[in-house]
């Protein structure tokens, strides 16, 4: 394997499971046979524009976790984000039940059959561009010379499609603005 | 069923219902509601605006598409940033604006709380500092997250999330997604309340 497992946060992990705890149930509808479901986890990065155009990838900071339930059942799940804050307790930001985690999970999946041979060792983390609305599951390599990868979770593209994207979703933003 | 990758799994929640859950009050109209992705990168406003017209039911206005609202607002079909006090103007939907102050005054909270659950819904301007930029999303529903009080939010770019809708704590909304800058994030600018046009 050679994608690292991912580091918890006891305090962060515990807030996701009280929210699930919290709203699960009526996300479920009460059902009779309350069941039980995966629990998985990505911890969020983010990257600051310029740092993201001269690709400076260990410029990044931790921005969260991503927490991700899926139904055993039924193709649905609920997604907990929590905030990282510095010198401060983890924070809830929000709870969403639907396809979203569906959909997290058949990237990462897609993440393991492309990349988890190719002699790499990977941290996986979650990187989200905030301002251009954009998300991708980024497989870190921890090393300047071995290539970082980049899974968008929007549009199924890849590689370096992504950072370009996003450098340019940047520059049509500012034109947009002016 | 497909698994979750090893390298992600924290292991199986049982659900056990805590309890906690307590009654989510929604605008009407909002079960059949479309909640679409913008149609382009800066026209945010556009799809709150056209969620609104759709679940507000404005005899005027009433089911306007993005474009629609684009072009009742610029006058031409552009992909171009707005901001939302200008549109709601124009679509003479504005009410009250509540600045960031207000979400830390107990009473404002509650009357923005009220507001939704009497049907009116509130449409929220997002801003990051360092950027000349913004994003639109709506709150349609209320209701506690964790004891506190939070909002139903249809969010038309959530990229990554098909369904386009969350529950946010209603203080996460000065934290509401990363920004340019570590400590720069997205945070509420303004939020306004809606009310119907006068016929």
């Amino acid at each position: 394997m050679t994608i690292n497992h991912v580091r918890h946060s006891k305090a962060a992990r515990d807030i996701a499971l009280a929210c699930l705890s919290e709203r699960l149930p009526s996300s479920l509808g009460h059902p009779p046979s309350i069941p039980q479901g995966s629990l998985g986890m990505l911890p969020v990065y983010s990257i600051a524009k310029h740092r993201l155009e001269a690709r400076e990838y260990h410029k990044s900071w931790r921005a969260g976790w991503r927490y991700f339930w899926l139904h055993p059942d039924r193709n649905c799940g609920a997604i907990v984000n929590i905030l990282h804050q510095t010198l401060k307790s983890p924070k809830l930001i929000s709870y969403s039940f639907g396809r979203a985690a569906l959909n997290l999970n058949r990237h990462l999946n897609k993440a393991v059959d492309v990349f988890d041979d190719d002699g790499y060792v990977y941290r996986p983390r979650l990187l989200q561009l905030g301002p251009v609305r954009m998300e991708a599951i980024w497989l870190n390599t921890q090393k300047p010379d071995e290539p970082d990868q980049f899974l968008n979770l929007h549009t199924d593209q890849d590689d370096d499609a992504f950072i370009s994207m996003a450098v340019r979703r940047y520059q049509r933003m500012k034109e947009s603005a002016n | 069923m497909v698994d979750i990758p090893s390298f992600a799994t924290v292991g199986n929640f049982y659900i056990q219902d805590s309890g906690r859950s307590t009654e989510w009050h929604y605008v009407p109209n909002i079960t059949n509601a479309r909640f679409e992705d913008q149609n382009g990168d800066n026209i945010c406003w556009a799809a709150v605006a056209s969620f609104i017209t759709e679940i507000y039911q404005i005899p005027t206005a009433a089911g306007m598409t993005q474009d629609e609202v684009v072009f009742f607002h610029l006058r031409e079909l552009r992909d171009k940033a707005a901001r939302l006090t200008g549109v709601f103007f124009n679509l003479d939907l504005a009410d009250l604006l509540y600045d960031g102050d207000d979400l830390s005054d107990p009473d404002k909270i509650t009357e923005m709380q009220q507001a939704i659950v009497a049907g009116n819904p509130l449409g929220i301007h997002i801003s990051w500092k360092g950027l000349d930029v913004g994003h639109a999303i709506c709150a349609f529903g209320t209701g506690t997250l964790q004891g506190e009080p939070a909002f139903a939010i249809y969010d038309p770019n959530p990229n990554g999330d098909p369904d386009n809708r969350f529950e946010v704590p209603i203080s996460a909304l000065n934290h509401y997604i990363e920004g340019v800058d570590s400590g720069q994030i997205g945070h509420w600018e303004y939020a306004l309340s809606c009310r119907r046009p006068m016929p």
